[in-house]
């Protein structure tokens, strides 16, 4: 079965700083893989290489066997155009953040974005589907506030909504929780939580350890541009391999 | 225990209550004195003959000039907007050629004068005498037409200042996309969005908001130098008042004939960009109450009335 | 309290900053190129013509732009004044015994120049008979009026009758554009009249097309004709002169003093020779002299 996410050797650099060192990981379809490390170890450039919002320099990453960003000719890869790559983004969600909800929309007008101007979808049924979305997240009572409007959590919320609307195989979330006040927090996580139990294939930059614990199938530790581990969280969490696994462990954990 | 008649209630919670602002007061009584002393001091100037404002401010050559120069800035800004919005996206392109054209562009169109750029397209047919549009490599001819046909005065203005606009509303449009955050890229493009998409559904109307004061304030710049249609013997508000002052010699007169238009004109702009700012700012909270001394008069008189 | 006390003080200070400016934004430039002319010595008889504070001053203050060739113009340094008003407003300053002040003002400074007396007189508002309300004019030259076609004459233009049709090119505000736009009301096919601020521009139009005549002074149109490029691009039509456009010196009305003054000067200038040399050193034609030199010809 091929792999939801499958990153092989991947390298970049800014100039002369090396981010991305050699990076390899696998996401299998279905499961919910939450990435942690110290700070600037590359994870959200990492995720953002998956979607092609960043390129890379070297390796591959193929998402359900394809490449986002690129096409293969022999042995060269060339970078493919943008309307490709915007079509190929189809089944590729992301959650930010900062939320990066387009403040000049309500929040069901947000969700409503992708599948009318992405998909072609009629606005009255957009809007049906997406009130629906704004549901399951708890928001429905907010569909016609702006983002400004609403709560941090509720705004990642609206966010979550957005990237579901769009039906996709793959969820990327960037420290979803890290700008959000530690009462909302836990209001997103139950959130992510329930969505890791409906089959979608989920890759989550967090430094809740809790919620890797807990709620992800798999987890990686990245430090200084590389995977270091990656396993089930009763392996990684409680007996890391690598010495530097336990260093970061410590400190978070204690 | 208290009397009937000490202050206060000894029941009832303290009341807000707004503070008597006398410097306020005094200050506005003292802006309104100054008004009327500049405004006594014109009126009763012994130079100026206030029959002679009366008798042209609805003349009919001045209306046509009114007229011509409310056509013109309009159609100049119309053109400099879409232009400027086609530079100002190509300022941000990664391909070099855009880039460069935009660069060049910009410098010239900002620095040679306006009433060089006027006197030029209204005289082009000294340098081209048919303007023609052939297939290269045929002999079909799409367009041919007799230059001094096509650049009558006003389409000579309007290119002269739509062109020069376009350079600085570009650098306005520029500022205004810069203002857009990264992360408004990115999760439209993550969305799948194609790149038009993103410059017209989020990232433009999210600029609007920082684009639009400086263009109101370049629309009514361009309102005043429609005047340099003067060189081609353009009909504009200032030119008219002008000619007509040069006849019957009531200069004075007639040049405040002519502010008096253009102060009509500049408002009813203004209000008009206050409009469009309101607009584009649905969503973004802030202090959105207004401190116009009119509305605030207005709300004391009926408040004190209803007492 | 405090604080309503110092807004108080600080708007009594703007108040008094604001009366205290007067009503000069600049004071005009005064370029003194006046030359003494080497034509006639200073005339006691005619100085004492003058009013007082002119004559303790010194000098007369003449206002006017500097782009009417060959009238008022610049040499070639773009510096000094030349022109055949200028020389002769210079030789009436020899003649009066004072100096001439020129400051360089458009069309639209020179009534409030009178007005507020930053200018004394102006050297080229033309004579017409609507300005007397409130201005008196000395008049000296009879300038008629013509027409200036491209070199050829392509439309065989000779009078007023055969503009009809065609689009003409005139000077903003002038005699000359009163009279077309009266010729124009007995046109079957109308004129379309186009007012320029310069010569320059008006015969730019011409040349590029844009106009097919220019209708302006005898004099302007003799010296370009004659001088552009060796006279080998306009040319003067025939049928003229039409309307008489006086040039002439003016005055705010109730200046008699010194309109009396420039009046006698003037007629030494033209008795003697003088007026007649200056002219013809730039082709105009010194038969359109006033003799005797006229107040208000126009009436």
């Amino acid at each position: 079965m091929v792999a939801a996410v499958e990153i092989t050797n991947v390298s970049k650099s800014y100039g002369d700083v090396e981010v991305l060192i050699n990076a390899s990981l696998v996401v299998e379809a279905g499961t919910t893989l939450g990435l942690i490390g110290p700070s600037g170890a590359g994870k959200s450039t990492l995720l953002r290489c998956i979607n092609h919002l960043e390129t890379i320099d070297s390796g591959t990453i193929k998402v359900h066997g394809e490449m986002v960003g690129y096409r293969r000719e022999g042995n060269r890869l060339f970078e493919l155009g943008h309307s490709e790559i915007a079509r190929r983004r189809a089944g590729i969600e992301m959650v930010f953040q900062h939320f990066n909800l387009f403040p000049h929309m309500t929040a069901i007008e947000n969700v409503m974005a992708g599948p009318v101007y992405v998909k072609g979808v009629g606005k009255g049924e957009a809007r049906a589907v997406a009130m629906e979305h704004l549901r399951a997240v708890a928001v429905e009572n907010r569909a016609d506030f702006y983002p400004s409007e609403l709560s941090g959590g509720q705004q990642q919320r609206v966010g979550i909504a957005r990237a579901l609307a769009m039906d996709p195989t793959v969820i990327l979330l960037d420290e979803p929780t890290s700008s959000l006040d530690p009462a909302l927090v836990g209001e997103v996580l139950d959130t992510m939580s329930e969505l890791s139990g409906r089959g979608i294939t989920m890759l989550v930059v967090t430094h809740a350890i809790g919620f890797a614990r807990s709620s992800c199938d798999d987890v990686a530790i990245m430090v200084d541009g590389g995977i270091i581990e990656q396993g089930p969280p009763g392996d990684v969490l409680v007996n890391p391999k690598e010495e530097r696994s336990r260093v970061f462990l410590r400190r978070v954990i204690g | 225990m208290k009397t009937a008649e000490s202050l206060g209630s000894e029941s009832s919670a303290p009341v807000f209550t707004e503070p008597r602002r006398y410097g306020r007061w005094a200050s506005a009584a003292g802006v309104l004195l100054l008004s009327y002393l500049i405004a006594k001091s014109f009126y009763t100037n012994p130079f100026i003959e206030h029959s002679v404002i009366g008798e042209y401010l609805f003349h009919p050559v001045i209306l046509g000039g009114v007229w011509v120069t409310i056509t013109l800035a309009v159609t100049a800004m119309v053109l400099a907007t879409v232009l400027g919005v086609i530079l100002g996206l190509m300022s941000r392109s990664s391909n070099p050629v855009l880039t460069g054209i935009n660069r060049a562009y910009i410098a010239f169109f900002r620095a040679v004068p306006l009433l060089v750029q006027i006197l030029i397209w209204g005289n082009l047919s000294l340098f081209f005498q048919r303007l023609t549009l052939t297939i290269p490599f045929t002999s079909i001819t799409l367009i041919d037409l007799d230059t001094n046909d096509v650049m009558t005065t006003f389409v000579a203005g309007a290119l002269g200042l739509g062109l020069h606009q376009a350079a600085r509303m570009s650098e306005v449009v520029r500022a205004g996309i810069n203002s857009v955050g990264r992360g408004q890229f990115d999760a439209a493009l993550s969305l799948g969005m194609q790149r038009r998409q993103v410059t017209f559904l989020v990232v433009l109307p999210q600029a609007m908001r920082v684009i639009v004061p400086p263009a109101g304030n370049e629309f009514i710049s361009v309102l005043k130098a429609t005047s340099l249609i003067f060189v081609i013997a353009g009909g504009d508000l200032l030119t008219n008042a002008q000619n007509i002052a040069a006849t019957n010699l009531r200069v004075l007169e007639l040049l405040t004939v002519a502010s008096i238009w253009y102060l009509a004109m500049v408002a009813i702009a203004t209000a008009g960009q206050r409009l469009l700012e309101r607009r584009y700012s649905k969503g973004y909270s802030g202090d959105q109450t207004s401190t116009s001394p009119i509305r605030m008069a207005v709300q004391k008189v009926s408040a004190w009335l209803q007492r | 309290m405090r604080r309503s006390r110092r807004t108080l003080i600080a708007l009594l200070a703007v108040f008094l900053i604001v009366s205290a400016c007067g009503d000069d934004a600049a004071a005009p430039q005064a370029a003194t190129d006046a030359l003494p002319p080497a034509t006639e010595a200073m005339n006691g008889e005619l100085n004492a013509l003058l009013p007082d504070d002119i004559r303790a001053a010194g000098a007369i203050k003449a206002g006017g732009p500097v782009t009417e060739i060959p009238a008022v113009y610049l040499e070639e340094d773009a510096v000094t004044r030349t022109g055949y008003m200028t020389d002769l407003v210079n030789a009436v300053g020899g003649l009066l015994g004072v100096e001439i002040e020129f400051t360089d003002m458009p069309f639209a400074s020179l009534i409030p120049g009178l007005q507020r007396g930053s200018i004394d007189m102006t050297l080229t508002i033309s004579d017409k008979n609507t300005h007397h309300e409130v201005l008196d004019f000395v008049d000296y030259l009879g300038n008629g009026l013509g027409i200036l076609v491209a070199a050829g004459n392509p439309n065989g233009f000779d009078s007023l009758e055969s503009l009809c049709g065609h689009t003409v090119a005139a000077l903003a505000g002038s005699v000359a554009v009163g009279v077309v736009t009266e010729a124009n009301e007995s046109c079957a096919d109308p004129m379309e009249i186009k007012q320029f601020p310069g010569i320059s521009y008006a015969q730019l139009a011409v040349r590029s097309g844009q106009a097919e005549a220019t209708f302006g002074p005898g004099a302007t149109l003799g010296y370009v004709s004659a001088n552009l490029e060796d006279g080998t691009v306009f040319e003067v039509a025939p049928g003229g002169p039409y309307t008489v456009q006086p040039d002439a010196f003016a005055f705010l009305k109730g200046n008699d003093e010194l309109r009396d003054a420039v009046q006698a000067a003037l007629q030494r200038l033209v008795d003697d020779g003088t007026a007649a040399r200056i002219l013809e050193k730039y082709g105009v034609d010194p038969g359109d002299l006033y003799n005797p030199i006229p107040i208000n010809v126009t009436e």
